[in-house]
């Protein structure tokens, strides 16, 4: 899944590991995330959302589109 | 401790684990005794016999140093999964060679004798205790070193360009490497321990069980303790590795048992489960670390 995490970081002027003690996770889990290796489980992704004051999908980009009606 | 200079556009850290990987193949040539038939090989070559030897002492630094080029080189593109792979299959290469043409850590079997008595001739499974233990002691030997030095140990141990926030390891971070570090050479000792205990005679077999027991009890707690140090992507690797040497050892113990019933092959060692286990589940977890995490840094600034 695509983000923008690493924008909304760097616009902060935030690093890796001021992000990840934020969010209290490890900086290895951040990269991870920013590089789209992983996708955070649903609690993270909205400890996310609530950190940057932004709904969850201006964060994450779905590929696959929303689902049929 | 925000820093601008740590955003993503920064430039990539130089690696020194080429050199700081030869000067440790180095240093562990030095210890060892070159194989009596390969320094008799290059004396037929009308090598003298100093030189030798000391041709056989630099080859392991030598073919560490160009096996970790040429895996570089080889695999530039390739994802980190297959990257590893080969750079592990390359260092078993090396690993293999180096042993048959030379007895590193010489001194220490007569060390052990000394304290514990005699040692038979190793068999397969005691070979295969001992490699496991000293793969798991250099692992535990690198990550303590990131633990007591920080970034400078995790970047002098980086063969690759990494994006450099990777290595920025904070002082916080240390103590879970620390553990880290306990939780591979615990099971590092238990198995040299165990190794130790099936070549001693039956009679001095306590005392190395002994140590290989408590080695045990300390790998699970430490392990307890860094499992619940760890967020949900450490959760997950770790998960996955498990999942994958379960399958794995299950399928592979289910095809013996097959092979037993039909008379083609003999009772299954314990601690040959224990060592395929082991294996398996490390080779799992660092193939998912790897995937998960081993981006380089000319990909995550594509990405």
């Amino acid at each position: 899944m695509k983000n923008r995490l690493k924008v909304l970081r760097a616009e902060r002027g935030w690093n890796q590991s001021d992000l990840a003690e934020k969010l209290s996770v490890s900086r290895q889990t951040i990269n991870a995330i920013e590089t789209e290796r992983y996708d955070p489980s649903l609690p993270l992704a909205f400890a996310i959302s609530h950190l940057f004051g932004l709904p969850i999908e201006q964060i994450f980009i779905s590929e696959t589109g929303p689902p049929p009606a | 401790m925000t820093s601008a200079a740590q955003t993503p556009s920064q430039k990539p850290a130089r690696p020194l684990g080429i050199l700081v990987l030869g000067l440790m193949a180095a240093a562990a040539s030095a210890t060892g005794r070159p194989e009596p038939e390969s320094v008799a090989m290059l004396t037929g070559f009308g090598l003298p016999d100093l030189a030798a030897r000391l041709a056989i002492h630099v080859l392991p630094p030598v073919m560490a140093v160009a096996a970790l080029l040429i895996g570089r080189a080889a695999t530039r593109k390739m994802s980190p999964t297959v990257k590893w792979t080969i750079y592990a299959l390359l260092g078993m290469a090396v690993g293999m060679v180096t042993a048959w043409h030379m007895e590193l850590f010489a001194g220490a079997p007569g060390m052990i004798e000394a304290i514990n008595g005699p040692l038979a001739e190793a068999e397969t499974i005691e070979v295969l205790l001992w490699a496991l233990g000293s793969i798991l002691m250099i692992l535990a030997v690198m990550v303590g070193a990131v633990a007591l030095f920080g970034s400078g140990a995790a970047k002098a141990m980086q063969v690759e360009e990494i994006d450099p926030e990777l290595l920025d390891v904070r002082r916080a971070e240390r103590r879970l490497y620390g553990y880290s570090a306990l939780g591979m050479a615990a099971p590092a000792i238990a198995c040299m321990a165990l190794a130790i205990a099936r070549q001693s005679l039956p009679e001095m077999r306590m005392g190395p069980l002994v140590v290989a027991g408590i080695a045990a009890i300390i790998s699970v707690a430490v392990n307890w303790i860094i499992w619940r140090s760890c967020d949900e992507l450490q959760r997950r690797t770790v998960i996955n590795g498990y999942a994958v040497s379960a399958v794995a050892v299950t399928v592979g113990a289910f095809a013996w048992a097959i092979a037993a019933a039909a008379g083609y092959a003999g009772q299954i060692d314990a601690a040959a489960l224990v060592v395929a286990l082991t294996i398996i589940q490390m080779i799992a977890t660092m193939s998912a670390t790897a995937a998960a995490m081993g981006k380089t840094f000319a990909t995550a600034q594509s990405a």
